[in-house]
């Protein structure tokens, strides 16, 4: 009789709406090797400011709670810098350093000079400016409606696919983490308050709150360090997608009540960097984004080159295309999942690809997408990448 | 909620598991315990101790109706982490969905949809500790932030050795080597090494540091400076407010005891710790602690481990606090009388043949000094796996010397694997036609380094003698592979392409410097075989643009440059850093360095090119090797083992007893002595030790001044004692074969593996008692 067959571990794999999800539909290849096998980005702009302004709302929220900084505007170096410093130090920690051109990590004025243009610290950068708008743009509204933050979700599902022997498991889990949940009645808040006038306007809210059988319900927000994408792109239906799988994983938790919205807030309109406004520039040419400006705002934006200074664009026009609200249904809930689905039953193909002795390149999809491979570090080596940037010195 | 009939019924049904009391009556009683029963869960090897947590874990929520979120249960690693939590995912469904399916539960549907497995706290001890202390923060602290494990040995590097050039006192130098017996292999990567375990085991034991310091002093002016070293350390943490894992584990226990936690321990009803018997006492205040809370709570604590497999006495493990466990539970609670925990053996082993489990027996056994270490009137293993198999007999293969025994082990796997069969006496020894494969097999060895200095070792030649691929991610440092020499020279080369910066460096370490030559040279005699593409620019065009500063595809040349941009270009020239598991394993490494240690620089993995202060040039490029290029060189980096977990089925497993814990194999090869050529006593810590050794010489050096004071045992006993578990746990690994292998010179030469007991004799004389091949 021939030896025992060794027994595989059993492991549910776990993937994370953002962190798999998000990171595979922009590039499969690039998701191997930057999410899964974590190379660390050369230039990690998107990921660490994205991971920069949610601790600093995070922060920011706790300030205003714990510590009674009630009143806005909150002043940048007093206050703000505090927070941003706070953050700064634990993303550091964890190997996230700020791109030089985006914040400034000193303090005093004798500090080494480091990538700064000189001693006099602290410079208040790009990263800084968009912190201090989202804090006192969206603070004096959001925080008052925040019921709890940063809430960990986790589910699990069928595995896509499921073959006894071959797949990994028979299910998947599923995670992610609610920035911010609220809860708050919407007539127990103040009327000046402009998310709840956003809500108040938006007729699909007003319909779902009448058929609601309680007053309990709740709103999922999350915060994207990015700017608005524009309508039917794939970062516009994503962010729709990943609403709708955090209200499914929500309602798997026990203490949860039915959520009615989602709001997401893409803090780069709040103060656009020249990438952002020159893809605003285009999508108001092609009418392709759903929030479009006018009078003045559409002049400043067409007439605007990236040799100018970034003009500066009315504030109701920024807080609107900042704020998107995403209605829950039980269709669009339903093809989401779907979606995760698929997408895992991709990531798990590609897996047992390498298992079963396929080099990496050839056992992940990619997707040539000029400006993904204009910004991917793996460029150079990756055989179907659409960029028309050469090798270069440096 | 169910009864426990029905809880018992839907599992040996269902989950095909055992359980009955005519069955199995050990883990009978362990899972259908009351909540409020503690208990002392001593497990050997193969007795399913996993099965019994999670059903135990099952049992509480399904008939007991306890709520998930207060069940608490910690295992070792963070893989048995995540093999315990999805075991409880998966049984939690599969008895819900039969629950749902059955008609006479269908008042309890709406719970059983809502019931949410995931709310239960699973995890390692650190991953738990850092999760409750982010979640039950008092208003306005700060979570805390932990740095990995290799951003603490960068950081003791800079901070604790390289700062006054400690790394080059003689006093300091010369009592790290007193304490860990001997010179040999001894550089800067050692001394950080010996520096953390000495404030982790301050940790670990509670030491009182001041208290010890002073006594300390007095006796080796070394450790001043060792204590200087390691307070630097701990205060560049604490400015920076940081946390390495065991200040995290420090730091829960103080808030534990401190009442901020509170919030937390309300909800607390059940603790499972598992692998107990290499907890220390830190932990085990912690679990005392939170043990405390449950109790109060009306639930209990649950212990599972096996004293005869603890192996971490070099990590601060205390196995005595496993073998008190009863008698230190009613001492260390602090509640009037708790309810005392029920001791249970499972004894029951469903891994391994007969033969197998009787040889571990006799082996645990054979040594009388040895049982007054082990758990008092502690039961043999009984065999009890499931038919069919075959009870192949024990086998050894000893050679007269490495390079004979690797051939003809290389030959024997090879049948095995490939061929038709190896035969030994009437039977054939052969991986499963259909479903077997070279993962069946696993070769355990003490260190499974495939080469020290210019000295070979078994792994290294059979890497040269098997046809099938070996996959030994520890065999190699980091600094010493190929693909880390190439792309680490080719960056050298780049940015100071005549050493002249390097020069410029004083008291580089020795280690440093030659591994930076040695990068170098294999980088160039890379690039002289002109590797693919060479269009649009060859590596030789590349290097010579950044060597002259010349720009190419640019109009200028750039003011700040990423040297993680410059690593991934030159990968462009390595394929297998692109294209294979294990070449991206280390490019993972190198780059995670280049990010993560530019923590304690200036300039953040940068390189600034600025004409108006050329001298930053220099000053980003004298950063990058003090706080990325020194830590690779000196092997303070290690690849990290969870990412190759893609790697494919058709290689050979080659690891350390110690990676083998928890595991099993088919087939287990044991080397007991491929390295012992004579009864020199400079191996004699390997196999049979004349003294305590570096883990025990450290402990007795620290636990003076702790609360469990001076360990009572000799060193000398302890060595042994140390030695016979990790064998135990090597050869208890094995399911059908189990095959020692070592050098012919093993009838002269005295060692534990082969079964000699510390008293000089040797009851398993000439090993008779296994078949030779």
């Amino acid at each position: 009789m021939s030896l025992s067959v060794r027994s595989k571990p059993y492991i549910i794999p776990e993937y994370s709406l953002t962190g798999d999800l998000l990171a595979y539909l922009t590039c499969g290849l690039q998701y191997r090797y930057q999410n899964k096998g974590t190379l660390p980005p050369s230039m990690p702009i998107q990921l660490w400011f994205g991971d920069f302004i949610h601790g600093v709302m995070e922060e920011a929220y706790l300030k205003w709670k714990d510590e009674d900084w009630k009143d806005f505007p909150w002043d940048w170096k007093i206050q703000i810098r505090e927070i941003e410093l706070i953050i700064h130090k634990r993303m550091e920690s964890r190997g996230l350093q700020p791109p030089a051109n985006l914040f400034c990590p000193f303090e005093k004025e004798n500090e080494h000079q480091g990538l700064c243009p000189d001693n006099h610290h602290p410079h208040k950068l790009v990263a800084s400016i968009r912190a201090e708008a989202a804090i006192n743009t969206w603070g004096p509204h959001l925080f008052p409606l925040v019921n709890d933050n940063e809430v960990r979700l986790k589910g699990i599902r069928d595995m896509p696919h499921y073959q006894k022997g071959i797949s990994r498991s028979n299910y998947y889990g599923v995670t992610g983490i609610i920035d911010v949940l609220s809860s708050v009645k919407l007539e127990e808040a103040s009327e000046s308050n402009l998310i709840i006038k956003y809500l108040h306007s938006d007729p699909v809210f007003q319909e779902k709150l009448e058929k609601l059988d309680s007053d309990k319900y709740e709103v999922i927000v999350d915060y994207k360090g990015m700017k608005r994408p524009s309508l039917g792109s794939p970062s516009w239906d994503h962010h729709y997608w990943q609403v709708q799988t955090y209200a499914w994983l929500r309602s798997l938790q026990p203490e949860s009540n039915p959520v009615l919205m989602g709001i997401l807030f893409y803090l780069n309109e709040l103060s656009l960097f020249k990438e952002d406004l020159k893809e605003l520039k285009r999508e108001v040419k092609e009418e392709s984004t759903d929030i479009m400006p006018d009078g003045g705002d559409r002049e400043s934006i067409l007439k605007w080159n990236p040799k100018n200074r970034i003009p500066s664009l009315s504030e109701p026009f920024r807080h609107l295309r900042s704020i998107r609200m995403i209605p829950m249904d039980d269709v669009s809930l339903e093809k989401s999942l779907q979606e995760f689905d698929t997408v895992v039953g991709d990531i798990e193909g590609s897996i047992i690809n390498e298992v079963d002795g396929l080099v990496i390149q050839t056992s992940w999809k990619t997707n040539p997408d000029k400006r993904t491979c204009d910004a991917c570090d793996y460029k150079t080596f990756c055989k179907s990448s659409a960029s028309t940037k050469k090798l270069t010195v440096p | 909620m169910i009864s426990w009939e029905t809880y018992q019924k839907i599992v040996i049904k269902h989950l095909n598991r055992k359980i009955s009391q005519e069955d199995n009556a050990d883990q009978h009683q362990a899972i259908s315990a009351p909540t409020d029963q503690s208990q002392f869960l001593v497990a050997g090897p193969g007795s399913g101790k996993t099965t019994v947590m999670v059903l135990k874990i099952l049992k509480f929520i399904y008939v007991d109706d306890v709520y998930p979120s207060s069940i608490l249960a910690t295992t070792f690693t963070r893989k048995a982490a995540s093999e315990l939590r999805s075991r409880i995912l998966s049984w939690g469904d599969e008895i819900r969905q039969v629950l749902l399916k059955d008609p006479q539960f269908s008042e309890m549907h709406t719970y059983l949809r809502l019931l949410d497995f995931n709310q239960i706290i699973t995890g390692t001890l650190d991953s738990i500790s850092n999760d409750i202390l982010k979640m039950h923060r008092a208003p306005g602290a700060a979570p805390p932030v932990v740095i990995q494990d290799f951003v603490t040995s960068a950081l003791m590097l800079n901070v604790g050795l390289f700062k006054e050039e400690k790394h080059h006192n003689e006093d300091l130098r010369d009592y790290l080597i007193k304490l860990r017996g001997g010179k040999f292999g001894f550089n800067t990567n050692e001394m950080c090494k010996q520096l953390l375990e000495i404030k982790d085991r301050v940790y670990y034991d509670q030491v009182e540091w001041d208290e010890l310091a002073q006594e300390k002093t007095n006796e080796h002016p070394g450790f001043e400076v060792a204590h200087q070293a390691i307070n630097d350390y701990l205060h560049e943490l604490e400015t920076r407010n940081l946390f390495d894992y065991a200040m995290l584990e420090a730091e829960f226990l103080d808030q534990l005891r401190t009442n901020k936690l509170d919030d937390f321990l309300q909800g607390l009803k059940l603790i499972l710790v598992d692998e107990y018997q290499d907890s220390n006492l830190l932990q085990e205040q912690i679990y005392f602690q939170l043990a405390e809370a449950a109790l109060k709570n009306g639930g209990s604590m649950t212990v599972v481990g096996d004293d005869d497999q603890s192996l971490y006495r070099f990590r601060g493990a205390t196995v005595d606090l496993f073998t008190n466990f009863l008698e230190r539970f009613s001492t260390q609670i602090n509640l009037e009388e708790p309810k005392k925990p029920e001791l249970i053996y499972l004894s029951q082993n469903y891994r391994s043949t007969e033969n197998i489990v009787q040889f571990c027996n006799g082996f645990s056994q054979l040594d009388t000094e040895f049982q007054l270490a082990r758990v008092k009137d502690k039961p043999a293993i009984i065999p009890e796996r499931t038919p069919p198999f075959t009870d192949f007999p024990i086998l050894g293969m000893f050679r007269k010397d490495v390079e004979t025994l690797a051939q003809d082990l290389s030959q024997f796997i090879e049948q095995v694997v490939c061929k038709d069969g190896y035969q030994v006496q009437d039977y054939i020894i052969k991986v499963n036609p259909d479903e077997g494969s070279p993962t069946d097999l696993s070769i355990l060895l003490s260190s499974p380094q495939e080469q020290v200095y210019k000295n070979k070792k078994l792994p290294y030649h059979l890497r040269e003698n098997l046809n099938i691929p070996i996959f030994n991610p520890r065999g190699q440092s980091l600094e010493r592979t190929w693909e880390a020499k190439v792309l680490c020279g080719l960056m050298l080369d780049c940015i100071d392409p005549e050493c002249e910066i390097q020069k410029s460096i004083e008291k580089l370490p020795y280690s440093a410097k030659k591994n930076f030559k040695s990068w170098r040279l294999t980088a160039r005699e890379y690039v002289d075989t002109n590797p693919e593409p060479s269009t649009p620019l060859s590596l030789k065009s590349f290097i010579e643009a950044w060597q002259k500063r010349q720009p190419i595809g640019r109009k200028t040349w750039k003011k700040t440059v990423p040297l993680l941009d410059l690593a991934y270009k030159l990968v462009t020239w390595i394929p297998t850093m692109q294209n294979d598991v294990e070449g991206l394993v280390y490019l993972e490494a190198i780059t995670r360095t280049i990010s993560e240690t530019s923590l304690f620089s200036n300039y953040a993995g940068e390189l600034v090119f600025d004409k108006e202060t050329p001298e930053r040039e220099c000053y980003s490029i004298k950063d990058a090797y003090w706080n990325i290029f020194v830590p690779l060189a000196t092997g303070a980096i290690k690849v990290d083992e969870g990412l190759l977990d893609t790697l494919p089925d058709n290689r050979i497993n080659i690891m350390s007893i110690h990676q083998s814990k928890g595991l099993e194999f088919p087939l287990v090869i044991v080397d007991v002595g491929s390295d012992f050529r004579t009864n020199h006593p400079k191996n004699a810590f390997k196999r049979f030790p004349e003294e305590g050794g570096n883990s025990c010489t450290m402990e007795d050096e620290i636990r003076v001044c702790s609360p469990l004071g001076s360990p009572t045992r000799p060193g000398r006993h302890r060595a042994f004692d140390d030695l016979t578990r990790h064998y135990f746990v090597a050869y208890s690994r094995a399911q059908d074969v189990l095959l020692l292998v070592g050098l012919a010179t093993f009838r002269d030469i005295p060692n534990v593996a082969t079964g000699w007991t510390r008293n000089g004799n040797w009851p398993w004389e000439g090993l008779d008692n296994i078949i030779m091949i």
